[in-house]
């Protein structure tokens, strides 16, 4: 085996052990099922806590109304909860002291943060993947989906914004080497990103579209080719993020 | 010389923690690192190590150039931190295998190795996981991860100084055997301990050193002492040898006298029974390097 599957393998004990893989499972199964469930339930809970005597004309909820809970639910919800839990991955390892000894030992320090930004990319992947297919599962059981567009595109738009976030906050979390550095850099990020959204001519770039256009591209009210430019400045944003944060670990005094 | 460090300086903003440090360290030998907390011992480990970038001079360490970051001179070497942390979840056996994919130990070596380490320091019994572990028991794991790839030089950050006196004496033991396949270079601030297990002991105060030499060489720059308790109060012991001219002292109830030679001694001593003092015990002043230290200081 070599250091870098060695210490991917450490990561991945880690994991394990400290419950992230179980909290992970978990909790984006429940938010699979929640969002067909939601969609189902709706109506029914609205004509209970309507006053008794109101007509009201809700229509029948469809496999979009199910897949919208999805958008809603999984980049909110689902990717606070997934960078809460690996927010600490690097500043842990630094507060503690524990790389001291592997580093001297010969580990590179580009071992340690690839191989930090794939099980956390391989934790968001196995989290993307159990709510998308739990929801695609219930949704396919109760509704046609035919209606959709884009369903897979609009997933991997979210679950390419996903990955950026990560990559950000690994970044913040190893400059500062502190547990709110990550979640800090990565707010600031995200209301930059808001802010840019104002201008109407940024959404052809912004990689925030890819997060807010994915509901469109369900109706077909986004065209597939809008999403292009975002997501190639996601991905190269990403790169620039990832080689940053190996390059400033590399100078980092431990 | 397996380490040798030329005017090495290391500046903190303003503050200057290493001053022109010179010194090389002799192969097969335990060379004991001593100096007060904030000296700057731990910096200096650390720039021998990469961990920091020298502000000027150079390190190298069995031929190898010392640079920043990734250093090839860290294959000679084996390092135990003032406090170790290892992943708490592991078994000491587990941690030692992760450190031997890391220095890419093969494969058919590695069982063996570490059930050998795991012997010499004392934790081949043990199943449990790191974190159940005494303190005592991380500096023994500490040691066995640092001498894994039978490096030409271990380093251990003061090993000793948060241990009880039977962890004490075990991490010194282990240090004092692991002499024969390495070099040990270890800081301390508990002189004693450099006392009993060092060939050579340097001492840097504020950032420089201010000696360096064979501990046998520093025990003769010390003139003999000998600490006496007599069955007689101590100052009624004093009192008789008053029209001596010994150099006496009294410390702790005991009577401290420098006797330089053999010939001194019998003489002390025919002088005690000539004055009916009675010698309760005799040792000699143990507190060697303490006193080299202080007399350095002054």
């Amino acid at each position: 085996m070599s250091p870098w599957f060695g210490f991917l393998k450490k990561e991945w004990t880690e994991s394990v052990k400290s419950y992230k893989l179980l909290l992970t499972v978990l909790i984006f199964s429940v938010l699979g099922i929640l969002n067909p469930f939601t969609a189902k339930i709706t109506p029914v809970v609205m004509k209970n806590f309507m006053p008794e005597g109101t007509v009201l004309n809700l229509p029948e909820p469809t496999a979009l109304d199910s897949w919208l809970q999805f958008y809603k639910n999984f980049p909110q919800m689902g990717l606070l909860v997934f960078i809460l839990l690996f927010s600490t991955m690097m500043s842990k390892e630094i507060e503690k002291g524990t790389l001291v000894i592997l580093l001297t030992k010969g580990l590179r320090r580009s071992t340690v943060v690839t191989t930090k930004f794939v099980t956390g990319a391989l934790y968001w992947t196995l989290a993307f993947l159990l709510t998308f297919f739990i929801t695609y599962s219930y949704t396919a059981y109760y509704w046609d989906q035919s209606i959709l567009h884009h369903l897979f595109l609009a997933g991997g738009c979210v679950y390419v914004f996903g990955l950026l976030l990560f990559t950000i906050t690994l970044w913040g979390n190893t400059y500062f080497a502190s547990a709110y550095g990550g979640l800090l850099v990565t707010l600031v990020v995200l209301v930059i990103l808001f802010i840019i959204a104002i201008f109407p001519s940024a959404a052809e770039w912004n990689p925030l579209q890819l997060l807010t256009g994915s509901s469109g591209l369900l109706t077909g009210e986004v065209a597939s080719k809008e999403m292009g430019v975002p997501f190639l400045v996601a991905i190269g944003t990403l790169l620039v993020f990832l080689i940053g944060t190996i390059s400033h670990f590399n100078k980092k005094l431990l | 010389m397996v380490v040798s460090i030329n005017n090495v300086s290391k500046r903190f903003g303003t503050k200057e923690v290493l001053k022109n440090v010179t010194l090389t360290i002799p192969d097969k030998s335990i060379f004991g690192f001593v100096g007060a907390n904030g000296a700057g011992k731990t910096t200096l480990m650390k720039c021998m190590l990469g961990l920091l970038p020298l502000t000027s001079g150079s390190i190298t360490i069995a031929g190898e150039p010392v640079t920043f970051g990734q250093t090839k001179s860290n294959a000679h070497i084996g390092y135990l931190p003032d406090v170790p942390e290892f992943y708490p979840y592991y078994t000491a056996r587990e941690y030692l295998q992760l450190c031997a994919v890391i220095t890419k130990m093969p494969k058919s070596e590695r069982t063996s190795r570490i059930k050998e380490l795991l012997e010499l320091v004392g934790l081949s019994q043990t199943n449990s996981q790191i974190q159940a572990y005494s303190r005592g028991m991380k500096q023994r794991l500490g040691i066995a991860q640092a001498l894994l790839n039978r490096p030409k030089l271990l380093i251990c950050d003061e090993p000793t100084s948060a241990l009880d006196p039977v962890g004490r004496a075990q991490i010194l033991s282990i240090l004092q055997a692991a002499k024969s396949e390495t070099t040990v270079f270890f800081s301390t601030h508990i002189l004693s301990d450099a006392e009993q297990i060092c060939d050579r002991v340097a001492m840097l105060h504020n950032g420089t050193i201010i000696f360096e030499d064979e501990l046998s060489a520093l025990q003769q720059q010390v003139e003999h002492q000998f600490v006496f308790t007599f069955v007689q109060s101590v100052e009624q012991a004093q009192s008789r040898l008053a029209d001596l001219e010994y150099d006496m002292t009294i410390e702790d109830g005991s009577l401290i006298v420098k006797l330089s030679n053999e010939s001194e001694r019998l003489q002390f001593m025919r002088e005690l029974t000539e004055r009916n003092l009675v010698i309760q015990s005799m040792h000699p002043h143990t507190r060697l390097l303490e006193k080299v230290v202080l007399e350095v200081l002054k």
